[in-house]
């Protein structure tokens, strides 16, 4: 019944007999080249990825692609989700540049579905042609929308648009440790580090683990990632834990702008209160209204903009746009666009 | 399993091989060790071993000193070298003296491990004492045995027979009350205590002579690439190994990094990940959550392949670290899964415990030649012990029970009606993952929970299974095709042996892309609790 074997001595012989060796040998060193020019292929095809990828969206130019000597391209790149731009670096005269900031609400289906979008379709029929550039990406927060405003600015734009929101700040927060982790010197994060197979780890984790996954089965099988996500989940909707940290990232975002002499337009958020069925704007509005009283400073509400709209039409879901509620977002920002570039132009 | 990790799973990362120290640990280790000649390489490799079991908890040492203690004293009196008092009083009280230097301050613990040395001490004496040497020897066997025994005992099922106790005498209706002791469970304790009886039994079967050096006896106990969960070696073996003369060769390294790789992908690509599926189900039954029969199956699937992962990677870890020292560990694992039948897959799984239940408890009660109702006997006392020895629950006891049940069908099959093999596989695979389902549950609830579960397939309030199902898929896939690729060799890591190198660089390259995108979570090796 139990094993009749002798005990078993120098079971590691065989594989230290001279033909073994011979054939771990080439297969070892057939490998770790294989890998290396998978890595170096990976570098040389996509190096504006390169570098970038392990930055969470947290780097200040991710996405921003030099295209020749006076051209700048916007691009989707992993962490920062972007829709596709090409500008003209010099402004020409008698165009004003918007540059909009905000995360997947204001980013829209596409760029011409967008608020964005549209703006620079009603400026352009009001005789007001424009550039309005989306720098709208999913699940950004007060600290990477700050970090985006803080590379905008390099643009000089003649107005921000800045999309005021506290939903997605718990993005920011598990984002922000894989981040940290990875900026460090940490031994435990070399290999995490390598162009592809540290890129294919992320994608591993971020659209399998995490999707395949809900977080509440993930927090049963006692996974430690999703213990903070879902802390992060339940401080959602505990604005009073997150609402300090983002106004004062708000307030340092407002600074910067003022320092360059931009004006911004805060467009604060609403979505739909399912208990009621009617919008909500979580204080939103009244914090916006709290720091126009800076100088080139203007608000618009979204609650305001859509109180007198059916739900459905507007509302795809909770939180996010049709394009009929971006049309009228468009509509609704147009006045006072064009009222604070004017500001900004005497 | 998550019951009996609890007190230790935070400490088991202190220096676990998948911990981000360990590889930097090893590196260093090896380095130095090849600069080196002589007698430094062994002090080099003493104190890496100290260092890697420290990172635990400092005062385990104090463990190690004391099983050494007890194996040098009494098998150098087995081999008629008995020691002198003051060097049986000082070696039986270095345990005790370690604790005091560890912990800076005279504690309860130190006291304890004072009284115990002097009570071993007087023991020792009176045994060395005994002028026929027949009664000396034997006294001396069990005077080791027991030592050790008392070690494994105190740490690891004290609570077990105190809550026993306590609960059997309340049966009777005598009033007992006491609470648990507050004992931390020294990792690894069950593999170096087995070790070391196997060592005193051996001196006294004569089949080797007691080792002179009492450092390279603490090193046998405590060489730190196979200390916490085996292999669990004979003597014969690694002592002489242990002198650490033996030559280094690029075979040596190329040998090392073969074993080291198969063993990380089958621990961090497959253990981990299939231990999400696995520990969620499992959780759901501790905490009396709903689950559905899909959910079971799966879980319980994913744990087969989880524990197989872990055990057998970790043990492949272990022989590739040692032999980056030069020192070749016993094998553990001989394709477990492709067993067919229960004996054959102890044949297979955990092969260096199997052996050493075989040699030192089951032919000497008589083994399989006595009469079919003593055999019986035999068979399941060994099991039962066997799964006791995994951990201090009634659920491995009956883990072991459940076994020794397939093994006694198994014995009443004959040969000439086994099953084909293309059959027999899947039916034992199916078997011995009834066995890991029981051997996983935290208790005879989570047990019933999970029958009720088999009659529920409604997928109402479950989360669905579907996704869960293709991860478990996807990371236990790769290691039933090794199995398959392998199933002609004599274990699991054997597909380089005889394949074209190109073909060998394909696995290494898809093993490597595995672990390195691995991406799952820290998960502590399972065997590091017994």
């Amino acid at each position: 019944m139990l094993p009749s074997s002798t005990f078993n001595s120098e079971p590691d012989r065989i594989y230290l007999q001279p033909a073994v060796t011979r054939r771990l040998l080439i297969a070892f060193v057939c490998a770790a080249a294989l890998l290396l020019l998978a890595e170096l292929l990976d570098a040389i095809v996509e190096p504006h990825v390169l570098g970038k990828r392990f930055l969470f969206g947290y780097g200040t130019d991710i996405g921003f692609v030099r295209l020749g000597e006076d051209r700048i391209g916007l691009r989707r790149t992993p962490g920062r989700e972007i829709w596709d731009q090409q500008y003209a670096i010099t402004k020409v005269p008698g165009n004003a540049r918007i540059i909009v900031i905000g995360d997947s609400v204001a980013r829209g289906g596409s760029y011409e579905s967008s608020f964005a979008g549209q703006l620079g379709e009603l400026l352009g029929q009001q005789g007001r042609p424009s550039q309005v550039w989306s720098l709208c990406a999913p699940g950004y927060g007060s600290r990477r929308k700050h970090l985006l405003a803080q590379e905008a600015l390099r643009y000089q734009p003649d107005l921000l648009i800045y999309h005021l929101n506290v939903s997605t700040e718990y993005e920011d927060e598990r984002e922000w440790q894989r981040y940290q982790d990875l900026a460090s010197w940490h031994p435990k994060n070399w290999l995490g580090k390598l162009p592809l197979l540290g890129s294919m780890k992320q994608t591993k984790t971020e659209k399998f683990f995490w999707q395949w996954f809900s977080t509440q089965a993930r927090q049963r099988a006692g996974v430690h990632d999703s213990a903070a996500r879902l802390d992060a989940l339940r401080a959602k909707s505990n604005f009073d834990e997150w609402l300090p940290p983002m106004v004062q990232q708000f307030e340092q975002t407002l600074a910067m702008a003022k320092a360059a002499n931009v004006p911004v337009l805060v467009l604060a958020r609403a979505s739909v209160d399912p208990s009621k069925e009617a919008l909500t704007d979580h204080g939103l509005d009244r914090i916006a209204a709290d720091h126009i009283s800076v100088a080139r400073v203007a608000f618009v509400s979204s609650k305001q903009t859509f109180d007198a709209e059916p739900i459905a039409k507007v509302f795809a879901d909770g939180a996010h746009w049709h394009d009929y509620g971006h049309r009228l977002m468009a509509a609704a920002l147009l006045e006072p666009a064009k009222a604070l570039i004017d500001a900004g132009k005497r | 399993m998550t019951h009996a990790l609890s007190p230790i799973q935070v400490s088991c990362r202190a220096m676990s091989f998948t911990s981000w120290q360990y590889p930097l640990f090893l590196a260093l280790v090896v380095l130095l060790f090849w600069q080196l000649r002589g007698r430094a390489r062994f002090w080099l490799i003493l104190g890496a071993s100290f260092v890697f079991y420290g990172a635990w908890d400092l005062r385990f040492i104090a463990l190690i000193l004391a099983a050494a203690s007890i194996d040098f004293l009494c098998t150098s009196a087995l081999d008629n070298r008995p020691q002198l008092w003051w060097i049986a009083l000082t070696l039986s009280l270095l345990p005790a003296g370690w604790l005091l230097l560890a912990m800076m301050l005279p504690t309860k613990l130190a006291l304890i491990a004072t009284v115990a040395g002097l009570l071993f001490t007087i023991c020792y004496a009176i045994c060395i004492r005994q002028t026929d040497p027949l009664i000396r020897r034997r006294w001396l066997l069990l005077l080791a045995i027991a030592g050790n025994l008392a070690i494994l005992a105190t740490f690891k099922y004290a609570n077990f027979f105190l809550d026993n106790l306590q609960a059997s005498l309340r049966l009777l209706g005598v009033s007992a009350s006491w609470s648990s002791l507050e004992i931390i469970l020294p990792v690894g304790v069950s593999f170096h205590t087995f070790q070391s009886i196997a060592y005193a039994v051996d001196v006294y079967r004569r089949k080797l002579p007691a080792e002179r050096s009492y450092g390279r006896i603490v090193l046998m106990i405590c060489f730190f690439p196979q200390m916490v969960a085996g292999p669990i070696e004979r003597a014969a073996q690694i002592l002489p190994q242990l002198r650490l003369t033996q030559p280094f060769t690029r075979a040596h390294l190329l040998a090392a990094l073969h074993l080291l790789l198969v063993g990380y992908f089958l621990k961090v690509f497959v253990a981990d990940n299939c231990a999400v599926v696995a520990n969620f189900a499992f959780n759901s039954l501790r905490d009396a959550q709903t689950l559905n029969g899909q959910w079971l199956l799966l879980g319980t699937f994913a744990f087969a392949m989880q524990i197989y992962g872990d055990f057998a990677g970790y043990s492949y870890i272990a022989r590739g670290s040692s032999l980056l020292l030069g020192v070749q560990l016993a094998r553990n694992f001989a394709n477990p899964y492709l067993a067919v039948s229960p004996s054959d897959f102890w044949r297979r799984w955990h092969l260096s415990l199997s052996q050493w239940i075989r040699d030192y408890l089951y032919i000497p009660l008589g083994g399989n030649r006595a009469s079919v109702s003593r055999t019986t006997i035999n068979l399941w006392l060994t099991m039962l012990l066997a799964g006791l020895w995994h951990g201090s629950t009634w659920m491995f006891v009956l883990w072991g029970a459940y076994h020794a049940l397939l093994l006694s069908i198994g014995r009443f099959i004959p040969a000439k009606r086994a099953l084909p093999k293309a059959i027999a596989i899947p039916v034992m695979f199916v078997l011995t993952s009834i066995g890991w389902f029981i051997f996983r549950s935290t208790s005879p609830a989570d047990m019933m929970r999970g029958l009720i579960a088999l009659g529920n397939w409604s997928s109402v309030n479950q989360e669905a299974v579907g996704a869960p199902f293709r991860w478990v898929l996807v990371h236990s896939l790769p290691a039933l095709l090794l199995l398959w690729l392998t199933r002609r060799q004599t274990e699991d890591a054997q597909f380089a042996t005889d394949r074209q190198p190109i073909v060998i660089a394909l696995i290494y390259v898809l093993m490597l892309v595995a672990i390195l995108t691995a991406g799952g979570p820290d998960v502590a090796f399972i065997y590091f609790q017994f």
